[in-house]
């Protein structure tokens, strides 16, 4: 009688057991859904990944501090120092514009990584990383193309400066896009923001001149020769 | 139900005289109010320092005071014999499970409950404003310390309070580690690696559940579906544990 009734909580256990795991899948996909599933790729640290990514941010800081002169060499263990960071929390922002911006200067590549990273991790980054990408790219490593799109991208968030449009605008018309710079320029002259119609009207004139100067596309030039009438 | 909540009772006020108890509560708190003084290192990160510290800190307790409450009761009272005596008088051994079980429960949630009130004040006078939200990790925390006194009292049933500590520890930790598991299984060559797998994954707790910590120290909004989600899972959870361990205790004879 006794071991009959062991057996009965023991089979009503292992059917809890087994209706445990529809719940389980149920509680993945509300986190997926929420943004909070877990990475396989993550330290083991039981659940306490933040603090021990704080652990390492503090560590970080007294490191920088402690370089007397900035060099590839003390960049790239900088680098190293905040990929550990974010790998333990992708969700610290502060740790990407930190050591995006202090090694853009000697390592712009590994810094225009980490604001990579913190884009791919953090769908409502808003524009300030975004815009620190495009600035990144577009004095460090001259590369007017991709700093453009990191503009572009900046721009499109909600409740973003005007003044990422006219980065954009710049961008494409020194990586010499100069097509999708007079659109560009076109429609901050046509905007309400009065900083930026005073800003496009003298970019659209010279970009203008440039496309009457150096391009051979018919349509663009009278495309530019439209533009320079209506404003002047 | 009586004699279940005399006998919680009886654990509460054993335990209570526990000095470690006060240590851990203590320093816990000490730990989350010390970590104000860290905005000089932290670059304007201390609000989120503040919040991680405290949250990690009440976890920690929160698993050790669990374990420690949940593998002594049992053991110390088959120790002293006095089990012979409570089993020899009309109670019943499902009650004496459950007046133990509900005993530790009530010490962990009444220290966590402490740990907390400390914590949610001293970050309201740094911050200036009542985060409230914190209390969903917190009420995370208290389910996974009851799942962790279930699991305690289950290991109590045929070990020593010693060795009940140290399974219900490898237990936690395998259990913070286990969501890992379907990734392997996923590569794993055979079928009977396949089945151990996910065998070993459902039975274990899956402890990530109960870890809302990182977002919503962030400020990343939690769903509350999913926080009924997990006390859901806690709570079943609990009663798989609470029925082995009787399942274990009925065949006991302690003449």
């Amino acid at each position: 009688m006794k071991s009959s009734k062991g057996l009965v909580q023991v089979i009503i256990a292992v059917m809890l057991l087994v209706g445990l795991m529809p719940l389980g899948n149920t509680l993945n996909n509300i986190k997926k859904d929420a943004g909070l599933a877990d990475r396989f790729i993550q330290r083991p640290v039981l659940g306490f990944d933040n603090i021990a990514a704080d652990v390492l941010w503090i560590k970080t800081i007294q490191y920088m501090a402690s370089i007397k002169k900035a060099d590839v060499k003390s960049s790239n263990i900088i680098y190293q120092m905040f990929e550990r960071v974010t790998d333990l929390d992708p969700l610290f922002t502060a740790a990407y514009t930190f050591g995006g911006l202090a090694i853009a200067h000697k390592a712009p590549a590994k810094s225009l990584t980490l604001f990579d990273k913190a884009i791919a991790h953090n769908p409502n980054i808003g524009w300030r990383i975004p815009m620190f990408a495009g600035v990144v790219s577009m004095h460090n490593m001259k590369n007017y193309d991709k700093s453009a799109k990191y503009f572009a991208f900046a721009s499109e968030v909600k409740d973003s400066p005007m003044f990422l449009k006219r980065m954009q605008a710049l961008a494409k018309a020194r990586a010499g896009d100069l097509g999708t710079a007079l659109i560009l320029w076109e429609s901050l002259y046509n905007s309400s923001d009065s900083a930026s119609v005073q800003i496009a009207k003298r970019e659209l004139v010279r970009v203008a001149a440039e496309v009457l100067k150096t391009s051979t596309d018919n349509k663009l030039r009278n495309k530019a020769d439209r533009v320079i009438k209506r404003i002047l | 139900m009586s004699i279940i909540l005399t006998i919680a009772q009886s654990v509460y006020q054993k335990v209570i005289k526990s000095k470690i108890l006060y240590v851990i509560v203590v320093f816990c708190l000490f730990a989350i109010a010390y970590s104000t003084l860290y905005s000089a290192v932290t670059a304007g990160e201390e609000t989120k320092l503040m919040k991680d510290i405290g949250l990690a800190g009440i976890a920690v307790a929160a698993m050790l005071i669990s374990i420690m409450v949940g593998s002594t009761a049992i053991p110390m009272e088959i120790e002293s014999r006095t089990i012979q005596t409570l089993i020899s008088k009309p109670v019943k051994k499902h009650e004496f499970i459950l007046g133990q079980f509900l005993g530790a429960v009530y010490v962990s949630l009444l220290s966590i409950a402490i740990m907390a009130v400390g914590f949610v004040i001293i970050l309201a006078i740094k911050t200036h404003m009542l985060n409230l939200v914190m209390f969903k990790p917190l009420i995370l925390i208290c389910f996974e310390a009851i799942v962790l006194v279930a699991v305690s009292v289950l290991f109590s049933t045929f070990c020593s309070s010693m060795v009940s500590s140290i399974l219900a520890i490898v237990v936690y930790i395998a259990g913070h580690l286990s969501y890992q598991i379907p990734f392997l299984v996923e590569r794993a060559g055979n079928v009977v690696t396949k089945f151990v797998g996910l065998l070993l994954y459902y039975a274990l707790p899956n402890f990530q559940y109960f870890n809302v910590k990182a977002p919503v120290a962030h400020g990343i909004y939690v769903p509350w579906g999913l926080i009924f989600g997990v006390i859901l899972y806690g709570a079943i959870y609990t009663a798989i544990m609470l029925l082995v361990s009787l399942a274990i205790f009925k065949n006991k004879d302690f003449a």
